[in-house]
């Protein structure tokens, strides 16, 4: 009996440490989370396969803090950027006036920034061409005319200097119902009405079809958004061919183009990665076979990331949560600060614990974004203790007192009372936290795709983003049978590992 | 073997034992009794070590005990708490062998030392493999009393071992702990509310009522110069039951 415990520990311990996914060390290049990211992603990626270079796309990385933190950091050497973007949120609050001193000032920051794509993707307003018309609403002005109008933003359009707030000042809109959203979900509450106006990229494959009319800027308050590529400035020495390959990019995509590939990518739904090729062919006279992958293949990859996140995040949780949870049981104080800050911890949203996370991974030398990034890991083992260690503390508390004397009295000493009496006596309720803590990690790992460690949050974003629900149930199907799974298996745990003494009805 | 000098211990408010004086002498059995909440519980518990006491001291063999030498004293004494205290994620075999595994005792030799236990305490050989949950109330006594007597401890501190049972097996059980004793020749100390279970086992009674001693000596003595207006009601109480 013992012995067989021992070894389904032994077993699950070994097998925490398979790896799953391959590290890539190589280069990588970054995309936010919108199609037209991801098509320059997947066309700077296919210029260095075209060259020779082996390169990652680290894909829908999230907003972009997360992709210039992940740049600064080298956990991603190259991404596609926005001059406008830079301007108004990255360097917010410091004055610059021009390209030249734009430039300037990312070589402080050790960046590069290349020549422009050719295109602009600057803001605008969106409504529905319909809507507009019958309200004759032809540019931002004229909505100061119409106060009860519903507007819906995305969130970072709602924060941003040039978005929202300025944009209110400058024009006098006088409407009182405005929301934040996922900018992507704003296009399927503007389609059903429930918003009336919102804001959109000017090259958004969603203006084609939603078939929206743009509001004419006429105060020329939205900046200009020139597509650029940011490279890390020892890009150059590291990967000259890289370079030279991307930069071929450059004046060489219209505002035509990107908006053709985008529609491509959202509307035909062609894979991002065809959509580049093709372009290549065409604008560039490059032939790259782009790697395809199956929907079995992209399964397979989805749920060994999700796992390797889920596993390695679990098995620190289980090794950090049982000794806090036994040092809270035993001293109250110390039991009581310690569930308060663990408490604490899940308090802190998802997101925002994934960004503070980065830095301090890239700090140590861990991979901060990407598959395997250990910014996910430990935010899904610091979500996972809090169930753990109040399991543990409230299992070893709930012994009844005379179990506790007689281990006392009995003459056992502390470790022996701890392991063979306390532990099996509370190991119900440890389990118990065990089993809700992996499947709130099963879960919560869905978010780890937002910092690029893949898994089944990827096909949901790609999914939210394309509007496309059958990619989101690719991803959300699996997850939540890992989840039943998990929990299957710990049912078993529970035979395994509850003694069979205690799995009997108690007595009277 | 055990003195107690003015001891006292209160829980907050509660005064559980005020200014207990007693002696507990070697191979003798000293009966605990009295009403419930007298404070019987609590004077086991702090002559194990497991309560410090609030003032007083209490001796063991000459010296004090004190929460350093408390869990070495605890090897030599066997305690059976009340209802028994036996682990119910163990069979009633690796309860009684619990600590002699652990101090790195044989197989054989702790299985001996069952078997010879079992003998006098009387208990069949079916039921060694059964869980707590498994066994009859008066069974779980005499394997926790199995178990205290494991490491053929010098004294025994006894709760209320035969508390809940009915009254043939109660009567029954008696008879084969006082052989027990006898055999082993044990310091005891046994706690029980009930007269008749008192005088059968006891050398010594000590009465007890709100956390005080009200009388110690045999039943004989309690009956005849009674200390207190409360024995003589505490006798007569219980007393139709003694013959
Ligand atoms: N840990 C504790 N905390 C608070 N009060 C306690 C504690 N232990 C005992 N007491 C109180 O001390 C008094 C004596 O309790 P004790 O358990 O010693 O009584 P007892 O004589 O063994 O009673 P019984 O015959 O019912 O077992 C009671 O009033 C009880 O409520
Ligand atoms: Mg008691």
């Amino acid at each position: 009996m013992r012995k067989r415990k021992v070894l389904l520990l032994l077993g699950c311990l070994a097998a925490a440490f398979v790896p799953l996914t391959e590290r890539v060390d190589g280069l990588r290049v970054g995309s936010k989370k919108f199609t037209e990211s991801v098509i320059l992603g997947e066309l700077v990626a296919l210029t260095a396969q075209e060259a020779g270079v082996d390169m990652l796309h680290a894909r829908e990385l999230g907003g972009t803090r997360i992709v210039y933190e992940a740049l600064l950091a080298g956990e991603i050497d190259v991404y596609p950027e926005y001059t406008g973007t830079l301007t108004q949120e990255i360097f917010a609050g410091e004055r610059i006036d021009d390209l030249g001193a734009l430039r300037e000032r990312l070589l402080k920051d050790g960046i590069i920034m290349s020549a422009r794509l050719g295109f602009n993707n600057g803001y605008a307003l969106g409504m529905l061409a319909e809507r507009a018309h019958a309200l004759g609403i032809e540019t931002v002005s004229d909505l100061a005319g119409h106060t009860d109008l519903v507007l819906g933003f995305g969130n970072e359009f709602m924060d941003r200097q040039d978005g929202w707030p300025a944009l209110q000042r400058i024009y006098g809109l006088p409407q009182q119902s405005v929301s934040g959203m996922d900018h992507d979900l704003a296009y399927r509450q503007l389609s059903l009405g429930v918003i009336d106006v919102m804001e959109v990229y000017t090259t958004d494959a969603g203006i084609r079809y939603h078939n929206i009319k743009l509001l004419r800027d006429d105060r020329e308050h939205f900046s200009l958004y020139e597509a650029v590529l940011l490279y890390r400035a020892d890009l150059d020495k590291r990967e000259p061919r890289l370079v030279r390959g991307m930069l071929a990019l450059t004046e060489k995509i219209s505002a035509v183009d990107m908006l053709a590939m985008n529609s491509a990518a959202q509307l035909e739904r062609i894979p991002e990665r065809e959509v580049a090729a093709r372009f290549l062919a065409e604008a560039l006279s490059l032939e790259v076979a782009p790697k395809v992958e199956t929907r079995l293949l992209r399964l397979k990859k989805y749920t060994l990331e999700h796992l390797a996140m889920v596993r390695l995040s679990f098995l620190l949780a289980i090794l950090c949560g049982l000794p806090l949870g036994i040092l809270a049981a035993k001293k109250r104080r110390l039991g009581q600060v310690v569930l308060a800050l663990v408490g604490m911890i899940q308090t802190i949203p998802a997101l925002a614990l994934l960004v503070i996370l980065i830095q301090p991974a890239a700090f140590l030398g861990l991979g901060g974004v990407g598959s395997g990034s250990a910014a996910a890991i430990a935010a899904l083992f610091l979500y996972s203790l809090l169930p753990i260690v109040r399991n543990t503390c409230e299992g070893l508390r709930d012994i009844s007192p005379d179990l506790s004397e007689a281990a006392l009295a009995l003459g056992l000493p502390p470790a022996a009372r701890l392991f063979e009496v306390e532990l099996p006596l509370a190991s119900r309720t440890i389990l118990a936290g065990l089993k809700t803590a992996a499947i709130l990690n099963i879960g919560f790992a869905t978010l780890g795709a937002l910092i690029g460690a893949g898994g089944y949050g990827q096909p949901i974003l790609t999914g939210i983003r394309l509007d496309d629900s059958a990619l989101i149930l690719e991803g959300a199907l699996p997850s939540a049978l890992l989840a039943l799974l998990a929990q299957g298996l710990f049912e078993i745990l529970d035979r395994v590992l509850i003694p069979a003494g205690l799995r009997l009805p108690p007595a009277d | 073997m055990f003195i107690l000098k003015g001891v006292s211990r209160s829980f907050g408010a509660v005064l559980a034992l005020e200014r207990v004086n007693l002696t507990v002498e070697s191979g003798k059995t000293t009966v605990l009794i009295g009403p419930s909440g007298c404070g019987k519980s609590t004077l086991l518990r702090l002559m194990l070590g497991l309560l410090a006491p609030t003032s007083g001291g209490l001796e063991f063999e000459g010296a004090p005990i004190t929460p350093a030498n408390a869990p070495a004293l605890r090897q030599r004494m066997g305690y059976v708490v009340q209802g028994g205290g036996l682990f119910p994620h163990l069979t009633a075999r690796e309860n009684v062998a619990l600590l002699a595994r652990h101090l790195g005792w044989s197989r054989e030799c702790t299985e001996a030392r069952t078997r010879e236990l079992a003998l006098l305490a009387r208990i069949e050989d079916d039921i060694w493999d059964r869980y707590p949950r498994e066994i009859s109330g008066g069974q779980g006594q005499r394997v926790a009393l199995v178990r205290a007597l494991m490491l053929d401890p010098e004294v025994l501190l006894l709760d209320e071992p035969l508390g809940a049972l009915d009254p043939l097996v109660r009567a029954d059980l008696q008879e084969g702990l006082a052989q027990v004793f006898s055999t082993l020749k044990k310091t005891v100390v046994l706690v029980t509310h009930d007269l008749g279970e008192a005088a059968f086992f006891g050398h010594t009674l000590v009465l007890m009522q709100g956390g005080r001693i009200v009388q110690e000596g045999s039943l004989k003595e309690l009956q005849e110069t009674p200390a207190d207006p409360f024995v003589t009601r505490f006798l007569e109480a219980q007393g139709r039951l003694v013959v």
